[in-house]
């Protein structure tokens, strides 16, 4: 969850834009995490001391730990320790952030340093309480008022959803203008009960696919049946977790059945909305309380 | 193995199921994509089994459920839903549903559901 939060804060700081971050993104699940990150996020060794292994390397042919442990910068015990986190996920995006050019490893090593300064994040990984705080530090819902809260948790809750069932890292980021987007498809559900939330998806149709492929878990190359209902059924399985959620504080709801159409949508006047970025493109999350 | 139907109006899920109940030796004899069309089919199919969704345009399918028990008080479903809330999941029970599966659906607890309804209920000795 780490990831999608520092993804954000790089594309606001400017240090990324956004096609970098997709590139990113993209290359990341099918990096494993050098040495050399991992040495460098534990605080055991500095960028400087990193790139001077590496240009050992070029003339030894010898691992990373090996020389590492030469030079006197890290021991055995630390480079078995970080043999066994080279699968952590912040980690693969910064692997991939260097390895693709955009940022130094130094550069990628303070902003990740920034960025848990600024957000107060102390751990690798953040439980659902933490993940929301720093959502809330992204997002302003003021002025729902007292029904705030529930927009945070929805929010935080599909974030999830995104890396749980279409196995991305999203990220919060500017939208789309009306000018530049494709032709729309809208995937929509109203939450009913004690919460009355309309819910609803904007993308256009290769985001549209590639989100029906991903929580199907078949390529689907077609806006037909089986891509309309796999993304109303991504809406549905989110709302029916965000509904048990509610349940916990002795809220209940239904679910209508989903709606997935194209074409000219109409809002209600007051809503709320949050561009989410994906390695394959980008959707807006609409959400608005009925009165 | 059983004979069953599918219910939910979603194509993607009806394709799942079928590919893990037919996988698992169960032979799927009906589809329907409403409450009113699992009613009408299950008269016709008289499936040992039915898979219900819950959430579907127009008549959902708690109201067919409680239709289908109606009609046959030996009826066995199971719920499979994203609404995994305790008032939903007790009206489904309170009105015949044996069993419940929260969307999304892990195969093998699908399939140890539909096992453990089907020897809960004897099904040879039901519909002899």
């Amino acid at each position: 969850m780490l990831n999608q939060f520092f993804g954000h804060f790089l594309l606001n700081k400017g240090m990324l834009t956004q096609g970098q971050l997709c590139a990113v993104l993209q290359s990341e699940q099918q990096i494993k995490v050098k040495l050399g990150i991992l040495a460098v996020d534990a605080g055991l060794m500095t960028a400087a001391q990193v790139v001077r292994i590496h240009q050992l390397q070029l003339s030894k042919d010898k691992r990373f730990g090996e020389l590492a442990i030469q030079e006197g910068y890290l021991t055995s015990q630390q480079v078995d320790r970080l043999l066994e986190f080279q699968q952590q996920g912040h980690l693969t995006l910064m692997q991939a952030i260097a390895d693709n050019g955009y940022m130094t490893l130094a550069e990628v090593a303070a902003a990740l340093a920034d960025f848990r300064k600024e957000y107060d994040i102390t751990e690798n990984s953040l439980d659902i309480d933490t993940n929301n705080e720093v959502i809330k530090k992204m997002l302003d819902f003021a002025a729902a008022g007292d029904r705030a809260e529930l927009l945070y948790d929805y929010v935080g809750l599909l974030l999830r959803n995104v890396v749980r069932f279409l196995n991305d890292t999203p990220f919060i980021c500017a939208p789309i203008t009306e000018g530049e987007q494709d032709h729309k498809w809208y995937a929509s559900q109203q939450i009913i009960g004690d919460i009355a939330l309309s819910t609803g998806m904007i993308m256009d149709e290769a985001v549209m696919l590639e989100i029906a492929s991903r929580f199907y878990g078949e390529k689907l190359s077609e806006v037909d049946e089986m891509a309309l209902g796999s993304i109303g059924e991504f809406l549905n399985v989110n709302n029916g977790v965000f509904g048990s959620s509610m349940s916990d504080n002795d809220l209940m709801t239904d679910l209508q059945a989903p709606v997935v159409k194209s074409g000219d949508i109409n809002f209600y006047a007051t809503n709320y909305r949050v561009a989410v970025g994906t390695s394959f493109g980008q959707f807006e999350l609409i959400l608005s309380f009925k009165k | 193995m059983a004979r069953i139907m599918i219910v939910d109006d979603a194509l993607m899920m009806r394709t799942t199921l079928r590919r893990i109940l037919e996988k698992a030796g169960h032979e799927i004899v009906g589809e329907a994509i409403n409450g009113e069309q699992a009613i009408v089919n299950y008269a016709k199919c008289q499936p040992d089994l039915v898979t219900m969704d819950l959430t579907m345009p127009g008549l959902g399918g708690i109201e067919a459920i409680k239709r289908i028990i109606q009609s046959d008080s030996a009826a066995r479903i199971i719920v499979v839903s994203a609404l995994g809330q305790k008032h939903i999941i007790f009206d489904a029970l309170q009105n015949g549903a044996k069993n419940y599966v929260l969307k999304p659906i892990l195969e093998d607890k699908l399939l140890s559901v539909v096992d453990l309804v089907l020897e809960q209920t004897g099904r040879a000795a039901a519909k002899g």
